[in-house]
């Protein structure tokens, strides 16, 4: 060749020159966002964060000691109990043994309700592994196999405290955090479907269908939803199950919260339009279907993710404050909307405010979680950015 | 001129570095100079040669992560190096006593103050004038500038000037404190061919008659040739070579020096290929463009009625494009070139006129009146290569998906196949196959401008539209690129439209010129009679306005003004 290519090293970009040829030479869009992602301490903490709570969501039968409906009469409003590692047995002597103490239960007839005192004599052994109240796994297996729990299935042992009836709240939250977690990735599954359809659309082609969809838009989110959410609540058939409801608002809901997302992803179909690597593929013969996916899509779809990991909270939210209100899941189902419901009467605060207190927390971990994960993304996104 | 003794402004030993990720990066690397009154110091260098860090050190504008760690740049008394940066010291300086002019008047001036207020702003701030007496001042800067009408221009916004007016603007504010040292950070870089001399001329006035010292930063060679007194040449952070224009000029002796002369001279005339080998005298016609023409934004109505005029981007444009020649289209910013060969391809779609192009084999097709289908054909004959080789190859995508992407659109070649076309293109623009699981952000401009290339010539192309191809690369890799081509088009008998705003390198470059202004071809002719005897008046302003590296024959003093005609008086 007459032009071997002798430019001048410094010519290329200085915070690449020095890994030229190494590994970010090859490396690809996701190896990039990973990079700058790991960069990012507080967003890959919130991912851990994420994960342990979707692991306690699927494996919930296994990780809470009981059932979620496993009531007894006499623990109402039972306080949290502690854990001890060393036993003193009334005989003299101490040993190592996983032990809570057993409460000693005194009615207050006037004011209608109970005292708990714990009880050094009454030994509650508690150990991992356990066989416990049988359940049914993932609809598949039948164990009584728990993670934790007392040694022996009739003792009781409430952790976070117990409510109105006696249930367990530990064993709630965990149900709770599987209801939670995954019944917002639906609505948001909707939204993003529909957002990215008529988003790449109206950004591609412009002109009258840009016009026309962005009409659309703008009307859908002029509607008020909360009336929506309560109309819609009280017209759905009373004989269904509490889950189909839920899903059936939640579609609904979804179906009017997918407008953000498609102006999002127009906006950036309109400014990759303009971009000359588009243009590029389209002088290489590339039909408009290929353009779209294989050329813009594959731009954005880090931009998508974060949208998708901002819009979970903004789900989980609305699922806690429709339970709360009373329009969204009812019981049986538990969910941490449910479980703030039964903290609605001034009783409970006074008396029982791990009630209020350790589903508000799982709220928060989870909305904070997906909030640091998603700006850590949205700033990963773009690793050409300079 | 009688050397004052003592200089202004010196700079001994300064290092500027960026803390980056791995490892920290000399931008500037024990740089020492002098600016002398009276005096214009001309820095010259290619880009991340570090002269704008440079520039920027001297008013402790360096931003973090970027830290001015050893060095001083005495000025007067003090020491600006040792000033922090938010400092009131550094304040006092920055505007009053060191004015400085950047590249972009656009993005440095406020869109939402008027230029006057602007200007009073600086006044006011350093010279605690009245308000009254600021405006009068900046009036007065305003005609020093020669921004015609002051007292009405004073009070409209910047959006409202045209970009050498803006440039103007800029520097009546850096001269606003009376500073005694001027930076022009590439002040006309962003500028026409003809603007930039008005303004040169300006800035080379106003430095003379208040004896002001200029440190005038350019990657232009010629630029630094026609203004400079003093040249310093600046490399990977060093100044490699330093002294009187012409002695840097003439009796050159660092390498890289003699290097990046070389290069800018080559571009001052044809290449030594067209001279050896000029192109057969009867070739055939490949691509005749009749009456071409594009009008922006001429709306209706909703009863399809015509509303407005709309904007003429492209009018009657006219031309044969030869078998195997390579035809210019040169114009300045605006003129439509750009959306001329946009037009040839409809990626804009045409209003006017008709393309007719004539394939060796088979019947000649109006590519106007194609569909879809037949226009994809089209783009198989009649391949692109685009500006800027950052945003043209996705980021996305490896080199070898991003070369392979047409051939597996059109079905030429896939898998093993695929793989060994890409290496043998590779090989053809002078890069390792080897290098093709790489992404665009692995490799340098030039490199990237080869892939561009690489994927352009995939499908055997006829007819090659190369559109400002070498606009955004250093001038060395530009010749470099430019050759590159030349070879191609000769071995492959490629017809090539190149799109230029740069004479010197159409010049080099083509065989046949196109001048366009405000829509329309001016000129059209041999490339040597254009560039050296031009006819049309335009043209002959266009010629004479371009900068000549060399300092013993400055062009610009016999510069021809070309003075619109009455009837269209274009808007200052």
């Amino acid at each position: 060749m007459q032009t071997p290519p002798t430019e001048d090293p410094h010519e290329m970009d200085p915070h690449l020159a020095g890994a030229a040829g190494s590994a970010t030479a090859v490396a690809s869009q996701w190896q990039l966002v990973a990079w700058r992602f790991g960069r990012h301490k507080l967003a890959v903490i919130a991912l851990y964060v994420i994960v342990f709570l979707y692991l306690i969501g699927i494996f919930a039968e296994f990780l809470a000691p009981y059932a979620t409906d496993t009531t007894r009469a006499k623990y109402t409003y039972a306080p949290p109990q502690g854990i001890g590692l060393i036993v003193h047995p009334p005989d003299g002597g101490w040993y190592f043994g996983l032990h809570s103490f057993g409460y000693d239960i005194t009615v207050d007839e006037a004011a209608m309700r109970r005292s708990f005192t714990p009880n050094p004599d009454k030994v509650i052994p508690l150990g991992f592994f356990v066989h416990g109240e049988p359940y049914r796994f993932w609809y598949m297996f039948d164990s009584d196999l728990h993670l934790f729990g007392p040694t022996n299935p009739k003792d009781m042992v409430y952790l976070l405290g117990s409510d109105r009836l006696g249930r367990d709240i530990l064993s709630r939250l965990i149900h709770a955090t599987r209801i939670s977690m995954s019944i917002g990735l639906v609505g948001v599954a909707i939204s993003l479907c529909l957002g990215i359809f008529l988003g790449s659309i109206s950004g591609f082609y412009g002109g009258r269908v840009d016009t026309i969809i962005q009409r659309v838009i703008e009307i859908v989110s002029a509607m008020p939803t909360i009336p929506l959410w309560m109309g819609l609540a009280a017209a759905i058939p009373l004989g269904w199950p509490p889950t189909r409801v839920y899903f059936t608002v939640i579609a609904i809901v979804s179906l009017l919260g997918w407008t953000s997302l498609a102006r999002e992803v127009r906006g950036r179909f309109f400014s990759l339009r303009g971009e000359d690597f588009v243009t590029a593929a389209r002088l290489d013969g590339a039909s408009e279907m290929r353009i779209i996916f294989r050329h813009m899509l594959p731009s954005i779809t880090s931009h998508i993710l974060a949208m998708v990991t901002l819009a979970v909270p903004a789900m989980i939210i609305a699922e806690t404050s429709l339970s709360f209100l009373g329009i969204g899941l009812k019981p049986p189902v538990v969910s941490w909307g449910v479980l703030l419901q039964d903290a609605q009467n001034l009783r409970a605060i006074s008396n029982a405010p791990w009630l209020l207190l350790f589903p508000s927390l799982a709220v928060m971990l989870a909305v904070l979680a997906f909030n640091f994960l998603g700006d850590g993304l949205r700033d990963a996104a773009d690793p050409y950015d300079a | 001129m009688t050397l004052d003794p003592t200089p202004t402004l010196s700079v001994r030993n300064l290092t500027v570095q960026f803390a980056l990720r791995h490892g920290t990066l000399s931008a500037v690397n024990d740089v020492s100079f002098d600016l002398w009154p009276g005096r214009t110091l001309g820095l010259v260098g290619e880009s991340g040669s570090g002269k704008s860090v440079t520039a920027r050190a001297l008013m402790q504008l360096v931003d973090p992560p970027g830290n001015i760690t050893s060095g001083q740049i005495l000025f007067g008394d003090a020491d600006i190096a040792k000033m922090p940066r938010r400092g009131s010291e550094i304040r006092r300086i920055r505007g009053a006593q060191i004015g400085m002019i950047f590249q972009e008047p656009m993005s440095s001036l406020s869109p939402v103050h008027t230029v006057g207020s602007q200007i009073v702003e600086v006044l006011r701030l350093h010279l605690k004038l009245s308000r009254e007496g600021a405006r009068a001042r900046a009036i007065e800067l305003m005609r020093l500038v020669e921004i015609p009408d002051p007292e009405n221009n004073i009070d409209r916004y910047t959006f409202e000037f045209s970009g050498g007016m803006r440039q103007r603007v800029m520097i009546a504010i850096a001269l606003a404190g009376d500073p005694d040292v001027l930076i022009a950070d590439e002040p006309t870089t962003a500028l026409d061919v003809t603007t930039q001399a008005e303004v040169l001329d300006l800035i080379k006035r106003i430095q003379r008659e208040r004896g002001m010292s200029m440190l005038l930063i350019t990657h232009d060679m010629g630029v630094v040739a026609e203004i400079a007194d003093d040249v310093a040449v600046m490399y990977r952070g060093k100044i490699v070579e330093a002294g009187p224009v012409d002695q840097v000029f003439h009796q050159t002796t660092h390498p890289y020096t003699q290097k990046l002369l070389a290069s800018v001279l080559k571009l001052e005339r044809a290449a030594d290929q067209k001279k050896q080998d000029p192109r057969p005298p009867t070739a055939r016609v490949i691509l005749k463009v009749r009456q071409l023409g594009k009008t922006f934004g001429a709306g209706s109505d909703a009863y399809g009625a015509r509303t407005t005029q709309g904007v003429r981007a492209v009018q009657n444009v006219s031309f044969d494009l030869l078998e195997g020649e390579s035809l210019g289209i040169v114009g300045e910013s605006g003129s439509g070139k750009t959306t001329l060969g946009r037009l040839i391809l409809r990626v804009i779609e045409p209003t006017d006129g008709t393309i007719e192009y004539s394939p060796d084999t088979g019947q000649s097709v109006d590519i106007r009146a194609l569909n879809k289908a037949g226009l994809r054909g089209i783009y198989r004959q009649i391949r692109f290569v685009f500006q800027d080789p950052f945003s043209s190859l996705n980021p996305r995508m490896s080199v070898r998906q991003i070369i392979g992407e047409p051939l597996q659109i059109n079905g030429i070649a896939s898998g093993q196949g695929l793989v060994s076309k890409v290496s043998d293109l590779l090989e053809m623009v002078g890069l390792e196959p080897a290098m093709m699981e790489r992404y665009p952000h692995a490799f340098s401009g030039g490199q990237r401008q080869r892939i561009g290339i690489a994927r352009a010539l995939a499908l055997d192309p006829r007819i090659l539209i190369a559109d400002e191809a070498t606009s955004a690369l250093d001038v060395s890799v530009r010749s470099q690129i430019l050759d590159l081509l030349l070879d191609l088009q000769k071995r492959l008998t490629l017809s090539v439209i190149f799109i230029s705003h740069d004479i010197g390198v159409v010049r080099y470059f083509c065989d046949r010129v196109a001048v366009m202004r405000h829509g329309e071809i001016v000129e059209i002719g041999d490339a040597q009679t254009i560039c050296t005897s031009p006819t049309h008046p335009y043209t002959k302003a266009l010629i004479s306005a371009v900068p000549y590296p060399d300092p013993r024959t400055p062009r610009m003093n016999q510069r021809i003004r070309f003075i619109e005609p009455q009837t269209q008086k274009a808007p200052q």
